[in-house]
């Protein structure tokens, strides 16, 4: 209808297929997350990180500028599943910072603003919804962890040679699932958080809190009761033992253990199942979802 | 890609028709935290612009939730336009719905927000964003369609309400207390709005407010709960044609006795009163034009002329005292 007309008329025409509604919400969502300067900073940090490891694995195959630079060969950083690890943790470091600008005003401007009867009364679903909300989040934590994870992995195999690929096949699998993994629970914790506080400063301060506090609780239980499973109420410790097990790493976790005439020593701690941390990451995302199920409604639920 | 609706499917309680009940209800009953709010509503609405009337609590809001999805009945089932509500999300697809709180999202322009409910109700981007700036020109926000919806007034951010239910162009509308917050002149435009929706014949809609007055203007059809309770259904449009045959007069001029007598010799029934009054119930066939050349032939003038018509206030009120709101009140 023409503008001039001010009147109103109905709509005949073709209509978006159900499951590509969520789209628009996500497109929104990544519209406005483009539109901070922190996460433009977030992502380029990761660029950066991302060309550094480059360089290093470069290098290693580039004789002339090792020539150049004075370095040996020997003396670079080997080119093994400890290094993904390392550029790993540092991914994830970047992707924790982008979950907590992003993830708790999510949901939670809708709740502030009454905005959920407005989605909900269209023909989108509940978890429709979260998952457009859900979908900018994933998408920039993937760009910072994954993606260019598999790149650098890509490089390395290009750059060594077919028998390393098949050598180290299993370090491709630990970058995808370890950061699969870390991302999809650092979104459900967002927006689980988001949902629930309603609020995005009392949201994020407790995305905050639950990384951290769990682990100092953890490590206190671990110390008095000199057991090795504290660790597991640490999202962080967590995601540790998880991406050890995916790499096939057997790095010693440090604490106080037991020592001699009943005293604590600093030393490496017993070391936990990696089965018992993928439990309770499951426990921890199915508490998340029951919250969102709890949580997302267009009006509050009467008591 | 795109895809069209496919056609609600019929079912028992709403059969295959050309012109299916706006809304239809078969024994709907909703609880809330264990308390029952809506007893076994059951009813057929075919009105174009129905009015959702009743005191506080009576489960208006809780009804229209309910009929939207947002609340899942505990007995009984309900129909829109020949479409389940159980069908749940594919049901919504032709409902708009102006909830009676504020409500919009944050950090968007006027334009920006109606784009984003255009797209979520299944319009195609480019659609959504030429409709959104429509639907704003039609509120009459086009001048402010670049202002951020926080920048609105109270009166503005009803009006975005309105054009957010209305930018998909749906079958079926939920207008919430759409005039709760407006100042006369404000509200005297959202009903000429809901007027020109009516009158546009595109569109049907539920109407529910606590002002009697817009809903008589608004609607030809009428349901009043009482106690979640159906306590009235009228059909405002049929009483209007009916109360066309019962008219009120008041002659002047030496020919009345003679007037009187031409319309009873018309087949009109006429009563009279002292002050020169008389009522007039028309007969099939004859119309105020009759009553014009009557009066006119007895050189008598007619100084008041008026159909008879019962104020929405008058059938509320009944609905309210009456023993069927009466026994669900029991």
């Amino acid at each position: 209808m023409p503008i001039f007309e001010h009147a109103y008329h109905p709509y005949d025409g073709p209509l978006t297929a159900p499951r590509r509604l969520p789209l628009a919400i996500a497109r929104r969502g990544l519209a406005e997350a483009f539109a901070s300067r922190l996460v433009v900073l977030l992502l380029g940090a990761a660029a950066i990180a991302t060309l550094v490891f480059a360089i290093l694995i470069y290098l290693h195959y580039n004789l002339p500028a090792l020539r150049i630079l004075r370095l040996a060969v020997t003396k670079l950083v080997p080119i093994d599943a400890q290094f993904f690890t390392v550029f790993l943790v540092i991914a994830a470091v970047l992707a924790f910072f982008l979950a907590l600008w992003l993830g708790p005003p999510a949901i939670a401007r809708d709740q502030a603003n009454n905005a959920l009867p407005l989605y909900l009364s269209r023909p989108i679903t509940r978890p429709q919804y979260l998952w457009g909300k859900m979908l900018p989040l994933l998408l920039l934590l993937s760009v910072v962890t994954w993606l260019p994870g598999l790149f650098l992995f890509v490089l390395q195999a290009s750059l060594a040679g077919g028998h390393w690929f098949a050598a180290n096949l299993p370090i491709a699998e630990g970058i995808f699932l370890g950061s699969l993994v870390w991302i999809v629970l650092l979104s459900l914790l967002a927006n689980a958080l988001s949902a629930a506080l309603k609020r995005r400063w009392p949201a994020t301060a407790a995305l905050v809190g639950l990384f951290f506090i769990p682990g100092i609780v953890g490590g206190i239980l671990d110390n008095f009761l000199a057991t090795p499973w504290g660790r597991l109420l640490s999202p962080l410790a967590l995601m540790r033992i998880i991406w050890q097990g995916l790499f096939r790493l057997n790095l010693p976790a440090y604490g106080f253990v037991p020592g001699p005439n009943g005293g604590r020593v600093w030393g490496v701690l017993p070391p936990v199942p990696a089965w018992s941390a993928w439990l309770v990451v499951a426990l921890l995302a199915a508490g998340c979802l029951a919250l969102l199920a709890r949580s997302l409604r267009p009006y509050p639920p009467i008591r | 890609m795109a895809v069209s609706l496919p056609p609600p499917a019929p079912t028992a309680a709403a059969p295959a028709a050309a012109n299916p009940a706006t809304i239809a209800m078969e024994g709907l009953a909703v609880q809330l935290a264990g308390r029952p709010i809506l007893h076994g509503l059951t009813c057929q609405l075919h009105g174009r612009a129905i009015g959702l009337l009743g005191p506080n609590g009576a489960g208006k809001t809780t009804l229209i939730h309910t009929l939207l999805g947002f609340y899942r009945p505990s007995a009984g089932s309900a129909h829109l336009l020949g479409a389940p509500i159980a069908a749940g999300a594919a049901a919504r697809a032709a409902i708009g719905y102006m909830p009676e709180r504020d409500a919009f999202i944050a950090r968007m322009t006027g334009v920006q927000f109606l784009r984003l409910m255009g797209e979520l109700s299944g319009l195609p981007p480019d659609t959504a964003l030429e409709r959104a700036h429509e639907a704003l020109f039609f509120v009459g926000l086009g001048e402010a369609r670049y202002r951020p919806l926080e920048s609105y007034s109270s009166g503005m951010k009803q009006m975005a309400k309105l054009a957010q239910a209305v930018v998909h162009g749906p079958r079926l509308l939920f207008l919430d207390e759409p005039t709760n917050g407006l100042d006369p002149t404000a509200r005297r435009r959202m009903v000429q709005l809901i007027r020109a929706l009516r009158a546009s014949g595109e569109t049907r809609f539920l109407l529910s407010s606590h002002l009697l007055h817009d809903v008589e203007e608004c609607c030809d059809e009428i349901l009043i709960l009482k106690d979640g309770r159906i306590a009235a259904q009228c059909d405002l449009e049929a009483e209007r044609r009916t109360h066309r045959r019962f008219v009120f007069v008041e002659t002047q001029g030496e020919g009345a006795a003679a007037f009187w007598a031409a319309l009873q010799q018309l087949g009109c029934v006429c009563a009279t009163s002292p002050g020169n009054r008389g009522k007039i119930i028309l007969p099939e066939g004859l119309d105020a034009a009759d009553i014009f050349r009557a009066a006119a032939a007895h050189q008598v003038q007619l100084r008041r002329f008026e159909y008879k018509r019962d104020s929405l206030e008058e059938i509320f009120l009944r609905a309210m005292n009456s023993p069927a709101a009466a026994a669900g009140a029991a």
